[in-house]
């Protein structure tokens, strides 16, 4: 669409622990554009369920398709309040539709859990980023004058740093997060799954909190060299797209962590 | 040009951007404690003494462990009952008193002590001091900001059943038991127990450990039965990465299931 103002490059690939054990990639990405709305999408599905990769595509596709029919029906809110009611509306839509599907899929004795996902969209209207998501998604936001910050950083729930919460699980709404966020200098958006966490976020330790089970790295921002750099070959026409695959999937990312990978760049043109 | 250019390196990206760079050291860990029967029975039998066979099985397995892919980013600690009551081992060779601080050491490490058997069967003050352990390694590597990944495994190996301070059978470990399933469900450690031989109580040890209490024949090398821990030890590395959230059931299920055939040898042995 000529009017849409955004330039789209996505990568997911399989992390190098599950290409050890032969597990298929099960990060989904999509986007969709809707006049000069953008619409982005990321799903991470749990490495133990055997069809998450299932449940992480239906989980990226249903909440696109959910978050349109809405925007087309009732237009793009203008309040933190309207997005926030639009967002959360758009996620129990999306565990319905994910449910309904599992039992359409698997028949009636299906185990939700065998799809487990997580899954981030973002909505791109005029001024508004708006995220929405179950999981350890995170968003990086870049702005006009190369300002870079993390609005939405990667959920850490448990004692390990590696437990998360899914659309499947029975509580998922405690852990959901909406963040409507209003910044008309944003140029640039990535957002992504949990695997490249550790390898471009900055972590901070943080100081030992009076209770037991203190988080101990926290990321608190982005890698600059790294999204300032991404950011500058997404925006540039001459880019191929398939070399933010080739990026990611460098071998240096393996070594700072095995799991799947996937980072969905958005820039305004 | 038609040259190779002498910038671009295998190692880095098509576009080299900068990453954060990948751990030198493990920042990751998994916590392995073994908690060894050491009672006087451990020093009697026909031919070799167990206890002997089990200190050759430790060196054996210490150097698989060694040089296995977990040697990057395991530690591991001994706690004995029996001999000298419950020991704890500093494996560090500090020359101090053993704490939570010099028990653990890196697999990459590790030389097992050489033990030895007298005495009655403290295993219920054993298991409490273990659990004590974990707890406060777990606080300390969080304070240097190592990330606690995988749950810590507590293997027991025993030929007996608890008793008190005076060699009586005790009741003691009833108490422990809520405990244990507690660990369990917080997904505090996990916990293994292996029964050996005609002497042991497998009654307390099915109560201790429910869905992981695995029996073997006294003629089963104990490094077979280390291999077991070997196992568990891969499959705690793959829950760790794949297996979120897990309740421990489902990592004792895999373990046994992965466990078949070589219950299968087990039980294929005279002895038991």
């Amino acid at each position: 669409m000529a009017d849409n103002p955004w330039r789209v490059v996505a990568a997911s690939l399989t992390g190098g622990s599950h290409l050890r054990q032969g597990t298929e990639c099960q990060d989904a990405h999509r986007h969709r554009r809707l006049g000069d709305v953008l619409l982005l999408a990321v799903a991470d599905g749990a490495g133990s369920a055997p069809r998450s990769a299932e449940g992480a595509s239906i989980a990226a596709g249903t909440a696109l398709a959910l978050l349109e029919e809405k925007l087309r029906g009732g237009g793009a809110p203008n309040t933190p309040a309207g997005w926030e009611a639009l967002a959360w509306d758009v996620l129990h839509q999306t565990v319905g539709r994910l449910n309904q599907a599992v039992r359409a899929l698997a028949g009636d004795g299906a185990n939700p859990k065998d799809f487990a996902t997580t899954l981030s969209v973002v909505v791109l209207a005029g001024p508004w980023t708006v995220y929405a998501g179950v999981g350890d998604g995170f968003l990086v936001l870049q702005t006009s004058d190369g300002h870079l910050y993390l609005p939405v950083p990667p959920q850490q729930v448990g004692e390990y740093r590696n437990e998360a919460v899914f659309l499947t699980t029975a509580c998922w709404e405690e852990y959901a997060s909406v963040v409507p966020i209003w910044d008309p200098g944003r140029t640039g958006v990535a957002l992504s799954t949990d695997g490249l966490v550790r390898a471009v976020l900055e972590h901070r330790l943080s100081p030992r909190g009076p209770g037991r089970g203190t988080p101990v790295r926290t990321p608190v921002q982005p890698l600059s060299g790294f999204f300032a750099g991404v950011f500058r070959y997404a925006a540039d026409p001459r880019f191929d797209p398939r070399q933010l695959y080739a990026e990611i999937m460098n071998k240096r990312f393996d070594e700072v962590s095995g799991d799947d990978r996937t980072l969905l760049v958005a820039v305004q043109q | 040009m038609g040259r190779s250019d002498p910038g671009v390196d295998e190692s880095q990206g098509a576009l080299g951007l900068p990453i954060n760079a990948p751990p030198q050291q493990a920042d990751e860990r998994i916590s392995i404690v073994l908690v060894l029967d050491t009672s006087e029975s451990m020093g009697h039998g026909k031919g070799k003494l167990p206890i002997d066979s089990l200190n050759e099985a430790l060196r054996g397995w210490a150097k698989e462990l060694r040089e296995s892919e977990v040697s990057g980013f395991g530690e591991i600690a001994i706690v004995t009952f029996g001999n000298g009551g419950v020991q704890l081992h500093n494996l560090q060779r500090t020359g101090t008193p053993a704490n939570f601080r010099n028990a653990f050491v890196p697999v990459s490490t590790f030389t097992p002590p050489v033990l030895r058997a007298s005495g009655v069967t403290p295993m219920v003050e054993a298991l409490r001091q273990v659990l004590k352990l974990v707890r406060d390694r777990k606080d300390e590597l969080r304070e240097d900001g190592v990330e606690i990944r995988f749950r810590p495994l507590v293997w027991m190996i025993s030929d007996g059943e608890p008793t008190n301070a005076e060699g009586e059978s005790t009741t003691e470990w009833r108490a422990l038991c809520p405990e244990l399933r507690a660990a369990e469900q917080s997904r505090h450690c996990l916990f293994f127990a292996i029964g050996v031989g005609s002497g042991v109580n497998q009654a307390v040890l099915r109560q201790l450990a429910p869905e992981s209490t695995y029996l073997v024949g006294q003629t089963v090398p104990f490094i077979e039965i280390l291999k077991l821990v070997s196992t568990s030890i891969e499959i705690g590395i793959e829950g760790g990465r794949h297996l979120r959230n897990a309740p421990a059931e489902d990592i004792y299920r895999i373990t046994r299931k992965r466990l078949e055939a070589i219950e299968k040898m087990f039980s294929a042995q005279p002895g038991a």
